[in-house]
């Protein structure tokens, strides 16, 4: 196991969370007011000396051909053109999982959606760069193109999307713990039902924007970019660009939100990147809002089919999943997504026999990825529906049903996922009492309703994407009587706000006040090693080596200030800007003389902190064991959540609207309640929008029919409820600080809780989404017919 | 999206706007608050040499009530227009409409003439010019065919402007000035009901709307009710204006003008669903039978993310909501 221990030594949980200064204070985000003033700097907004622009020529015509022959030469003539750039000139496959990369730069041989990119040009200005795309000819030869998932297995033999990849699938798993079909036998409700959900984007404010600058003199490449992953995109240009990885540097000037569409590198970066290399001049690329569309990497839909089985007593004996991910064109991040949609059935609740089928299946659509909850809100949608369903077929509220099934902290599951600490059920509880769930539930007026939902994220994965043994999370503390305390690692603040906690956590650890902390962050250079921001995972793991580096720093000012106080440096204590006897609080002293006597001493203080997850596949380090299980989905430790939502639907105009929202969390310990408030908020706003109005639409030939924020609805502030978000009392004891997550669980039961308030309201159970009002009106006739 | 280029031309007095209009025509747009057309350029739906903006004609720019009439400068913004206490106080409908356009962002820029010159609009044509791109150019855009209806030579799309519904049935009068001189017709004549060419300035004519006069006595009530898929940023699914002329308070119903945005090539009036009122109390069949009429009156096209038949659905809720609301009837 590679917990760290608790802090100092003590082991009472209430005791600790006494003593925190800085973490659990709302205190403003560090980056919020240069946002808020318009003054931070994005990668769209800078310029260098010489820069020059790129654009993308995309595939308009097909969602799949083979490219016959691309004619630059026009568009080479053109007075301001630098260069040009194809598929051919850069082919080193590139994709966030080694094992199924095969993204290009470029296109290469065939296009396999509508708006590929085929070719990419240089440009003094970006007029110039605009009529040299038009001046590229590329001659296609149509294939048949395949949009529906069902249709692309079936006709593998006539078509391929890849030619590796026999039945157009990535990949196709089956995970079975325990007999499944037993279990169903001897239980006394089961239920089965499909679901399917729908092809969403994130719609991120800022679409992806990078420059790079190749220096022709020293091979030294340079780029900035709006990414979650430096790390991985890094590695990857590194690969694709055939240049060591110690001759690139990464730097995230303000990233414009992510959600997990910047979750892996960026046709965008490459291009820079290739362009700049072969003009020698800094080279930027900045999408438009229609190629954030194109090159998506949005939500997997996911055709689901769930079932479910109870015993007398309701207490579930087994799930049977079977989930076809429609991946769109190309991997990304599908094998992961698809592991993931198998593991999250196993919790929250606990699950003795389970089993899940799924296949992840090319189609000639834009990629889909990551997205904020990955692989869990599908399967989430299905499970809290059915069990809302198996409640009224016991006759119980849904409540009873979940919190008698709800895990519990130490919960192993039966894949082997571990649970340290689970406040779930306190959860269910906070919420359900706010709300007066069950004083409503059943008894409202026909056309409102109120639902409830659970669910829960990971906080952290248990590997790198690719083989290695690395800490995931390096910190270097730097403390000087000059700069203060610095805190480097190359994490990304995505808009997440991992920048003020970093500060509070560094200062907690300290004894110093947050605003004292200068965190530097996103660069591949200048900061300590850092995988990146997703999974939930940044608050846990630079937590844990925020506290490794720290104990150091503290380690080295204690002895010194020892001989100061005379008194041995393990009874001091430091606090508030302060070190001093834990026995004697006479003997204090400022914190900043005793930095300025160590510098005068012994130098600058440095110290590094290091997190690596636990591993729990394999074998167990402590018993020798070999430990069975999937290897994805395994955390740390896991946040969980319930949100229960009433809504009004419109008999007549079938609208449907979210009046009010009541969620509780379990966070662990927040470092920052404001921060976790505004994840949760925002959680709600996101998920409403795949369950109420987004939806990527394609024409019978796979050309994208919304590609524009104006036509894909993203809910505005005036769809927004009422939102009463409660964060439990909870503390991992298990994690540095007490924490867990908050970004990602929120947005696992809004979908499914909405779902059920509208069963609630109109005794329509749906399973399609998203749930527009022409789908209501359509279902409320249909069941005044059956009526 | 960028820009096209353009030049930008910036006249002082409406006398010097007419002659650069004349002089520029085919080749010129006119911009007011610009909130439409410069979508529009971005997407390259227009490419115009010159730019001819309204900005310094303050004297198109107000509000003011004279002789049982209110009379609008056509560059008032729609938040002008929304807040005139005048307006509140006598055109209550005429507010709603103005403050029910685009969201806050847009109504201080957008105004109420610009908004009433707006170009019909349709899922295939308001694209930008790489998605229209992966298409042959549809009959509005220069091409041959509708990718609507797959028809020759006809364009089908929509007038979706919030404003115009609510100042015809109140039996508005605009001014349109040219090199001919001014001429004054009822707004309802302004539309043509050709999805190309949907207005009768808006195939380039070197004309300027210079002035809206809304006569106070024509109505009793009028309310403007806007259905859209988000309360905010866009444009109507449907819109429905009513204006009633009551003899008296939940009396008889004298004249009922009932017009409709988002299911036409134009502002659609439902006559006959209007003349189901006139002359009869506002009882609940009547006002059943005009919701039925207007919802049978209009022909809906499937050119944005709703189908037809939920429009007429819409409609025959909307105009039976609005109705008894007007008239004091109880559901
Ligand atoms: C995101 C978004 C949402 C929108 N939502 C809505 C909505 O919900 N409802 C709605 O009705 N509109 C909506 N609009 C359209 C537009 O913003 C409004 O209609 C606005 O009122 C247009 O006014 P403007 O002054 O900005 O017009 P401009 O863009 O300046 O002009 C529009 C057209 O009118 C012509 N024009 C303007 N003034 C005159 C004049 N005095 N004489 C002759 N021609 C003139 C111009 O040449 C141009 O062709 C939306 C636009 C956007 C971008
Ligand atoms: S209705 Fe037809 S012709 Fe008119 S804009 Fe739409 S597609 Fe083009």
């Amino acid at each position: 196991m590679n917990y760290k221990p608790a802090p100092e030594g003590f082991a009472g949980v209430s005791l600790m969370k006494e003593k925190f200064t800085q973490v659990g204070k709302s205190v403003p985000r560090v980056d919020a007011p240069q946002k808020v003033k318009g003054e931070a700097i994005y990668t769209g907004d800078m310029t260098l000396p010489g820069m020059v622009y790129g654009k993308i020529k995309r595939c308009t015509e097909y969602a799949h051909a083979i490219i016959k022959k691309i004619d630059c030469s026009k568009a080479l003539a053109l007075p301001g053109v630098l260069a040009v750039l194809t598929g051919d000139e850069a082919p080193n496959k590139w994709g966030i999982v080694p094992q199924s990369a095969n993204e290009t730069a470029l296109a290469v041989g065939k296009v396999r959606f509508h708006g590929e990119g085929v070719a990419a040009v240089a440009a003094v200005d970006e007029e110039t760069a605009e009529a040299a795309l038009d001046l590229i000819e590329v001659a296609y030869e149509p294939l048949p193109v395949l949009l529906d998932p069902f249709e692309s297995m079936e006709r593998a033999g006539e078509m391929l999307i890849h030619e590796d990849s026999p039945g157009n699938i990535l990949h196709a798993g089956d995970q079975v713990y325990g007999d499944v079909d037993k279990a169903f036998t001897e239980c006394a409700y089961v239920l089965e039902k499909e679901f399917r959900t729908s092809y969403v984007n994130h719609a991120f404010l800022e679409p992806h924007s990078a420059l790079a600058s190749y220096d022709p003199q020293n091979g030294q490449l340079h780029l900035w970019a709006s990414s979650q992953v430096p790390h991985y995109l890094h590695r990857q240009m590194s690969n694709v660009l055939e240049i060591p990885m110690n001759k690139i540097r990464v730097t995230l000037p303000t990233v414009g939100g992510g959600f997990g569409g910047k979750g892996e590198a960026a046709s965008s970066e490459f291009i820079a990147c290739l362009l700049s290399r072969k003009t020698g001049r800094p080279v930027k690329v900045t999408f438009e809002r229609n190629e954030v569309f194109f090159t998506h990497k949005g939500r997997h839909i996911c055709y689901m089919k769930m079932k479910i089985g109870l015993d007398k007593n309701g207490y579930i004996q087994a799930v049977d999943f079977d989930n076809t991910l429609d991946g769109g064109a190309y991997a990304g991040w599908g094998v992961v997504v698809m592991f993931y949609t198998a593991s999250m059935i196993h919790l929250p609740y606990k699950v003795p026999n389970a089993r899940a089928r799924v296949r992840r299946v090319y189609t000639n659509k834009p990629t889909c990825g990551a997205m904020r909850g990955l692989g869990g809100v599908q399967p989430r949608f299905a499970m809290e529906c059915l069990l809302d369903e198996l409640a009224e077929m016991m006759g119980v509220s849904p409540y009873e049903l979940k919190i008698k099934n709800a895990v519990e902290s130490g919960h192993t599951a039966i894949n082997n996922l571990y649970v340290p600490h689970s406040e779930y059920k306190k959860c269910l509880q906070t919420a359900v009492e706010k709300s007066g769930y069950l004083e409503k539930h059943g008894k409202l007026p026909f056309g409102k309703g109120i639902g409830l939902a659970g669910g829960y994220y990971i906080s952290g994965t248990a590997y790198t994407l690719y083989q290695s043994y690395k800490p995931h999370t390096s910190v270097l503390l730097r403390v000087d009587t000059e700069g203060g305390v610095t805190l480097h690692c190359a994490a990304a603040e995505i808009g997440q706000g991992c920048t003020t906690v970093m500060a509070q956590m560094a200062a907690e650890a300290l004894g110093i006040r947050y605003e004292d902390v200068h965190i530097v962050l996103g660069d591949t250079e200048l900061g300590a090693f850092d995988l990146g921001s997703f999974a939930s995972r940044l608050t846990y793991a630079a937590g844990a080596a925020i506290k490794e580096a720290a104990a150091e720093i503290n380690q080295k000012l204690k002895e010194v200030a020892s001989g100061m106080l005379g008194c041995r440096a393990d009874q001091l204590a430091i606090k508030d800007r302060k070190i001093y006897s834990m026995y004697e609080t006479k003997k204090t002293i400022e914190w900043e003389k005793v930095v300025q006597a160590c510098v005068n001493s012994v130098g600058a203080l440095t110290s590094i902190g290091h997190y690596s997850p636990p591993r729990r596949k394999g074998i167990d380090l402590i018993s020798g064991n070999r430990v069975q299980g999937a290897n994805i989905g395994h955390s740390p430790t896991f946040g969980f959540s319930c949100q229960i939502h009433e809504v009004d639907v419109d008999l007549e105009t079938g609208r449907i609207r979210v009046t009010k929202v009541t969620e509780a969390g379990d966070c662990g310990q927040a470092v920052n309640p404001m921060s976790v408030e505004g994840q949760v908020e925002g959680s709600i706003m996101f998920a409403m929008g795949q369950a109420l109005y987004e939806e990527i639409k394609l024409d019978e030939n796979g050309k994208l029919l919304n590609p524009s924020l104006h036509d894909y609805k993203t809910p505005t502030v005036m769809e927004m409820p009422e939102m009463d978000t409660n964060i439990v009392d909870s503390y991992d004891p298990t994690a540095p600080f007490g924490v867990k997550e908050t970004g990602e669980g929120a947005v696992q039961p809004t979908i499914p809780a909405i779902v059920n308030a509208i069963d609630d309201a109109i005794g329509v159970r749906f399973t399609e989404l998203p749930i527009t009002p022409e789908k209501v009106l359509k279902a409320l006739k249909k069941k005044k017919e059956a009526d | 999206m960028r820009l096209p280029k353009f030049q930008y031309l910036e006249p002082a007095t409406l006398a010097e706007t007419i002659p650069l209009l004349m002089e520029h025509q085919g080749r010129s747009k006119v911009i007011a608050g610009g909130t439409d057309l410069l979508v529009a350029l971005k997407q390259r739906l227009h490419t115009p040499a010159y730019l001819i903006s309204l900005s310094n004609l303050a004297a198109l720019k107000g509000i003011r009530e004279e002789d049982g009439m209110v009379t609008i400068g056509p560059l008032t913004t729609l938040e002008g227009v929304s807040a005139a206490p005048l307006i509140r106080e006598k055109l209550p409908g005429l507010a709603q409409a103005a403050w029910e356009v685009g969201s806050p962002l847009l109504r201080p820029m957008a105004t109420i003439g610009g908004n009433l010159c707006l170009d019909n609009r349709c899922r295939f044509y308001n694209q930008s010019l790489f998605w229209r791109s992966a298409r042959q150019p549809c009959c509005k855009a220069g091409g041959k065919v509708c990718h609507v209806t797959n028809k020759e030579n006809a364009c089908f799309s929509t007038y979706s402007g919030d404003v115009a519904p609510v100042l015809i049935a109140l039996q508005a009068e605009i001014k349109l000035v040219g090199s001919q001189g001014e001429r004054i017709l009822p707004l309802e004549q302004f539309y043509t009901g050709d999805g190309r060419r949907p207005n009768l300035i808006g195939g380039g004519e070197a004309e300027l709307l210079t002035e809206i006069r809304i006569p106070l006595s024509s109505h009793t009530g009028c309310m403007y009710k806007k259905y859209r898929l988000r309360d905010s940023i866009d444009f109507p699914v449907v819109g429905v204006a009513v204006a009633l002329r009551l003899d008296q308070p939940q009396g008889i119903c004298r004249e009922a003008k009932i017009v409709i945005t988002g299911v036409g090539s134009r502002p659609v009036e439902a006559t006959q669903a209007g003349e189901k009122l006139t002359g009869r109390e506002m009882r609940p069949e009547f006002i059943l039978a005009a919701s039925e009429t207007a919802a049978a009156e209009i022909h809906p096209v499937r050119t944005d993310q709703v189908g037809p038949s939920f429009k007429r659905h819409l409609v025959r809720v909307m105009v039976a909501e609005i109705i008894r609301e007007l008239g004091g009837v109880d559901r």
